[in-house]
């Protein structure tokens, strides 16, 4: 069992994922919908909750009703914070190449997600260190996940042989991406191999 | 053979419809065949061989879409294709589309670090591509 999936139901955590997950986001009912694949009824009863309990605010837009994380809230930091920790974009990808382990030696994000400069259209950018393992294995496990995070992943995989050579080239691109910002998925971004 | 989904693609402008010519996807193929087999010559840098096996998987890919009536200068959308083409999986058609991108940071940014492992896996990938697209012309 995951992490979130022993705080939240399932039909909380496709809410919480969006509305605590990019708060300063208003949603209309129907996008909601969209992005959370739940039928009317049950989004209905997640999004009651939590507006008579003043999580959520809800506010009518001409005659679209929007739902938007309340910052008024006492636990509202608090529930970012976890819907972060728990649903977000690093638990999302280790719960996806966990499988891959221990062939997958180490893993990370690196790129404008892992320097915060990254908009909703970013690309999630990975760097993948693993023996016996192809991109196609990498990209069966990742591809899913896109359409939740609502982002494209694009991973860049290495065996530890290949690694190891390109860190030893001072102006190689692992060696950039090492030099800058990296969000640890699996393992250690720089000691790949003594994972594991 | 018109595809729904192709067609959508052809409505906001990302494919072009152009009638099936059976000896441009015969050259096509042929040129695939032969780019592979540059791909797995050893003689060969490994920056050569990467591009070899890259455009034997473009151009298979294209002779897929050529197959079906539609043609697209944009490669992305080529590789994207091949799940209605040649019904592949998204897994196996990123594994070129992220060929594709490293072709470009080599192209447009001088970066050209291109794997042994990356060039081993395109060249079990192209030849099952290059036999889903034949068989199509044998349908």
């Amino acid at each position: 069992m995951s992490l979130a999936s022993s705080i939240f139901s399932d039909s909380q955590s496709r809410v919480y994922l969006w509305l605590f997950g990019q708060p300063e986001r208003s949603y209309h009912l129907s996008e909601l919908r969209r992005l959370t694949g739940l039928g009317s009824a049950s989004l209905q009863r997640e999004l009651n909750r939590l507006v008579e309990s003043k999580l959520v605010n809800s506010e009518r837009l001409g005659s679209l009703r929007c739902f938007r994380a309340n910052p008024q809230s006492p636990v509202f930091n608090e529930l970012v914070a976890l819907t972060s920790k728990t649903l977000g974009m690093v638990p999302t990808l280790q719960d996806a190449l966990m499988p891959l382990t221990p062939k997958l030696q180490s893993a990370w994000i690196y790129g404008s997600v892992a320097k915060q400069t990254d908009t909703a259209q970013s690309d999630i950018d990975v760097m993948l260190v693993g023996r016996d393992l192809l991109l196609g294995d990498v990209l069966e496990r990742l591809v899913p996940i896109e359409a939740q995070l609502g982002r494209k992943i694009n991973p860049n995989f290495y065996t530890p042989e290949e690694f190891y050579r390109r860190r030893d080239e001072p102006d190689s691109f692992v060696n950039r991406v090492l030099s800058q910002p990296v969000i640890a998925l699996i393992g250690d971004a720089h000691e790949p191999a003594r994972i594991g | 053979m018109s595809l729904p989904a192709l067609d959508n693609l052809v409505r906001i402008g990302q494919l072009k419809p152009e009638l099936r010519n059976d000896l441009e996807i015969k050259r096509m193929l042929d040129m695939a065949r032969s780019r592979l087999a540059d791909a797995r010559l050893d003689s060969l840098s490994r920056e050569g061989r990467f591009a070899s096996a890259y455009n034997a998987a473009h151009a298979a890919a294209l002779a897929a879409l050529r197959w079906h009536g539609y043609r697209s200068e944009n490669r992305y959308t080529v590789f994207q294709c091949l799940t209605h083409t040649v019904g592949w999986p998204a897994n196996r058609w990123r594994v070129l589309d992220s060929a594709h991108q490293k072709r470009n940071l080599a192209e447009y940014e001088g970066y050209l670090e291109v794997e042994e492992s990356t060039i081993k896996e395109l060249c079990t990938l192209v030849p099952s591509l290059i036999a889903d697209v034949q068989a199509l012309m044998e349908l």
